[in-house]
């Protein structure tokens, strides 16, 4: 990449990230507008009710003084004073058990904890991750792949990796792009016509026996399928995955040697997208090479396909996770 | 066996000595088994790739694994049989 083409993107993922904290600090200065009203506004309920309850108790302490006031005046029997006296106990009795029911929602612990519980709800939904769809257009406007083969898979179902997490979601996985496969594919052609043709004229294979002429084409034959096999589960298995959290790299070298190394996204510091030769001009397919401040400092897609909408891909998840931190939404 | 082998092949080996006969025939057995072990491989190679990246295809591919071990496997006895 030039430098012009460099710098261009630089300053495009500055603007980027300038107006993403300025949407984030308008939020939360509206958070705060919001969470400023409501706590005059609870505090106002909750005085409303303390004064409600005082005027209550206020009511219930008179009650009984006018009744014991009036009943030696009124009522010299004495019969009478123990159910004016209880009539209040009794009335007050009678009303707090009721009152209780009815006023849980008025109740200032029940209001107090029914906030708790709302505030810790929302927090929640905050620290949740976000619909890969908000953010990626990629995402939003491609269809999930089912095709096995796709060297390009946009969220592919009923696929997993060793080490995924229960929350993460595989959103791409990448091969080389088919045209790759066209030299072994051509090669084995040719291997496969080749007795017909060669055979024939060496010396040596006239001189053995016809039952190990045999053998020696069952034998050639499984050498092309192993060389066929070798080939296929290369390309196959050797794939780039790419998640919510994280890009992994899964290289299957042979038969017997296989390595997998991982990046977080938020280690990711350069991606770079390069297509070469005729073959990548035709078919747009190239490198994608992605710079990391993790252990592996640097991650080769090789050959994939659409490297430029790879890297835009890559940039989108990129500005999600920062925007993930700036909001704290890290889990 | 003579059925299985193309027609006008004898099993009878006028054109090498008994001992280049054996030596061929140990040199093939010795190639097929090679081979049957390769066959493993991709067996193994295929089950662990399976748990490292799971798709719908590798079932397929696992069954597709096997009958190549037991393809190998038969042409190695079959050749052990036969030469």
């Amino acid at each position: 990449m030039s430098p012009t083409i460099f710098d261009a993107s630089q300053n495009e993922e500055q603007a980027r990230r300038e107006e993403l904290e300025r949407e984030l600090e308008a939020q939360k200065q509206l958070a705060r507008s919001k969470s400023s009203n409501s706590l005059p506004a609870r505090e106002e309920q909750q005085e409303e009710v303390s004064q409600e309850e005082q005027q209550q108790k206020a009511q219930q302490e008179e009650k009984p003084l006018e009744k014991k006031t009036d009943s030696p005046e009124e009522n010299d029997d004495m019969s009478t004073e123990p159910q004016a006296s209880l009539e209040p106990q009794s009335s007050s009795d009678s009303s707090e058990p009721q009152a209780a029911p009815e006023g849980t929602s008025e109740n200032p612990i029940h209001v107090q904890v029914e906030n708790v519980q709302e505030i810790s709800e929302a927090s929640e939904k905050e620290k949740e991750k976000r619909n890969p769809e908000e953010y990626s257009e990629l995402i939003r406007t491609e269809e999930p792949t089912s095709n096995p083969f796709a060297a390009i898979s946009i969220r592919p179902q009923n696929t997993y990796f060793d080490s995924q997490h229960a929350k993460e979601e595989i959103l791409m996985v990448l091969r080389q792009h088919p045209i790759v496969n066209l030299g072994w594919v051509a090669l084995s052609v040719v291997l496969v016509l080749l007795p017909f043709t060669l055979f024939p004229l060496l010396p040596l294979f006239s001189l053995i026996p016809d039952r190990f002429q045999f053998f020696a084409l069952i034998g050639w034959y499984l050498l092309v399928l192993a060389y066929m096999i070798e080939n296929f589960l290369y390309w196959y298995f050797n794939i780039y995955i790419i998640t919510d959290e994280r890009i992994v790299d899964v290289d299957f070298y042979s038969l017997i040697y296989r390595a997998l190394s991982s990046a977080k996204i938020e280690n990711i510091q350069d991606t770079t997208a390069t297509t070469k030769g005729v073959l990548g001009a035709i078919f747009n397919f190239g490198d994608v090479s992605i710079q990391t401040a993790a252990e592996k400092r640097e991650f080769e897609f090789l050959s994939v396909p659409q490297p430029a909408t790879v890297t835009k891909f890559l940039n989108e998840l990129i500005l999600e996770e920062e925007r993930e931190k700036l909001e704290g939404r890290i889990m | 066996m003579d059925w299985l082998l193309p027609p006008g092949n004898s099993v009878d080996l006028p054109e090498v000595g008994s001992v280049g006969s054996l030596l061929l025939k140990i040199l093939f057995l010795i190639a097929f088994l090679l081979y049957s072990v390769f066959a493993f491989v991709v067996i193994r190679q295929v089950r662990l790739m399976e748990k490292t990246y799971h798709t719908p295809l590798n079932t397929v591919l696992t069954i597709f694994a096997w009958a190549h071990f037991l393809v190998a496997v038969g042409v190695l006895i079959f050749a052990f049989l036969v030469l």
